[in-house]
């Protein structure tokens, strides 16, 4: 990877930085902005970033970064409407009903990914989407591998929480 | 547990498809970067100070700002990018828009040429001579400017590539410009560039003891200096060097060869000495310690650190 050029670099990373993107906030306009800025940025840098070990690493850590510092007000702007389009889309497809219903789960689980603090939901998609140790995500994260535990643990209960409140709902209206 | 990872996995998994189109997002990265350029650029020539991507402080009276069409030096645009980015800098028109009144500020710098693209820097300070980026350094890091220097420079003038900021000072520095931050080192002194040309030569610590048996002198430092004064007046010391000199690397040669010069001069601008090239060469494996400061200089010119203190 060392000694590549931007263009080669957008040419072949790009796609999975825009993935990475839309996960880790959430939102397709969000990650859009954010890989724009950081994309505009790196390219005025590039030469000191082709020389890093992981140039890919090196703009993944920037986008995340970005995200982290976003001072848009972006929460659940669009959440509802991502749900319904992968709902959508699924149906489209004319998919089984079991499909249709894990499609409908994750559906649930986005839009409460979405109500979680920033950080908690970083860790959870730096944990869980990039495969990465805690020891790996606390020094992106620039904290200790205990607060990257914490927030781990906290997102995921409330994740539970929602879902059971969620359940229960369901249940009471049945 | 397990199944909260699974269906977190799934989630993620099944969202990846609202990804924004990577074209769309380059195309628009793309112009963002060309006004980031744009208003560096105009600060730079006037003056002024870039406070941010979208905040410049001063005048700015967009001078005429010449791109060079040759690639024989190095313009600041083009040095940033790297030659990475051809869509960012495609065309000297695109990449700067020249205004036809050059600015007051710089009126006491000489017009560069009449000819649109001599400038070897869209400073409007065209120097008729143009530098490459490791005559930039070297000269930056003779001055006596550190890394430390660089950063409060990288503060005052908001640009956050290091090796970009010192690139620019050594710039100045050679067009004869004061920086605004004093250096945390001192330039080299005679007995600095003795010692330099000493061991540029490959003479070692070694060849210093065998020269004060000669010269019937102990201080093993004044050794050193008065062979490297004899090597930088031109003449020859009475024994060869232990360690054959790098082709690249010797007090003369060094001149030519600027990507050495620089290594080397970052090397002892860190306060690197021939002792720590023999410790660095225990830990590389090389036994050649000219090599070894050239490739350690290379690693701080590029922002590393080295596996041990100066």
């Amino acid at each position: 990877m060392e000694g590549v050029t931007f263009a080669e670099f957008a040419a072949t990373r790009l796609p999975r930085l825009l993935r990475y993107a839309v996960v880790l906030t959430g939102d397709r306009e969000l990650a859009q902005d954010v890989v724009q800025d950081v994309l505009a940025r790196a390219q005025v840098r590039w030469r000191k970033i082709a020389s890093a070990d992981s140039p890919d690493a090196y703009v993944r850590q920037m986008v995340l970064n970005e995200y982290l510092s976003w001072r848009r007000r972006w929460a659940v702007r669009h959440v509802r409407a991502v749900g319904e389009r992968l709902l959508d889309l699924s149906d489209g497809r004319g998919a089984s009903r079991d499909h249709a219903d894990a499609v409908v789960d994750a559906d649930d689980v986005w839009n409460r990914l979405a109500t979680l603090p920033r950080k908690q939901r970083a860790v959870l998609v730096l944990r869980y989407y990039e495969q990465l140790d805690d020891d790996e995500i606390a020094a992106l994260l620039g904290c200790a591998r205990v607060t990257v535990r914490s927030n781990a643990s906290k997102a995921l209960k409330t994740l539970r929480l929602q879902s059971e409140r969620h359940q229960v709902t369901v249940t009471g209206d049945i | 547990m397990h199944d909260d990872i699974e269906q977190l996995n799934e989630t993620f998994a099944a969202h990846e498809y609202l990804a924004p189109d990577a074209g769309d997002v380059l195309e628009k990265a793309n112009a963002i970067a060309r006004t980031y350029c744009r208003r560096r650029l105009a600060a730079r020539a006037t003056g002024a100070t870039v406070l941010g991507a979208g905040l410049v402080a001063g005048g700015i009276a967009l001078p005429r700002l010449h791109w060079r069409s040759d690639s024989g030096g190095v313009a600041i645009g083009q040095a940033a990018s790297g030659d990475g980015a051809p869509a960012l800098f495609g065309t000297p028109s695109s990449a700067a828009t020249p205004s036809p009144v050059p600015s007051p500020i710089v009126s006491g710098s000489p017009p560069a040429s009449p000819s649109p693209s001599v400038s070897a820097s869209p400073s409007v300070s065209a120097s008729p001579q143009s530098f490459n980026e490791q005559q930039e350094l070297a000269a930056y890091f003779a001055d006596g400017y550190d890394y430390d220097n660089a950063v409060q420079l990288s503060a005052l003038w908001n640009v956050s590539d290091i090796q970009t900021v010192k690139a620019e000072a050594g710039l100045k520095l050679l067009q004869g410009e004061a920086l605004p931050v004093f250096p945390s080192g001192t330039p080299e002194t005679s007995q600095e560039k003795a010692l330099n040309a000493y061991f540029a030569a490959g003479y070692d610590y070694n060849d210093a003891l065998t020269l004060g048996t000669l010269w019937h002198e102990t201080d093993v430092t004044q050794i050193k200096t008065d062979a490297g004064q004899k090597l930088l007046d031109g003449q020859t010391l009475p024994i060869a060097p232990t360690t054959p000199t790098a082709p690249v690397a010797s007090a003369s040669d060094a001149a030519s060869d600027p990507a050495a010069t620089a290594a080397w001069a970052a090397y002892f601008a860190h306060g690197y000495t021939y002792n720590d090239a023999v410790t660095l060469g225990t830990l590389w494996h090389e036994t050649d310690t000219d090599q070894i400061k050239m490739e350690a200089g290379q690693k701080l010119l590029d922002g590393q650190t080295l596996p041990i203190a100066p």
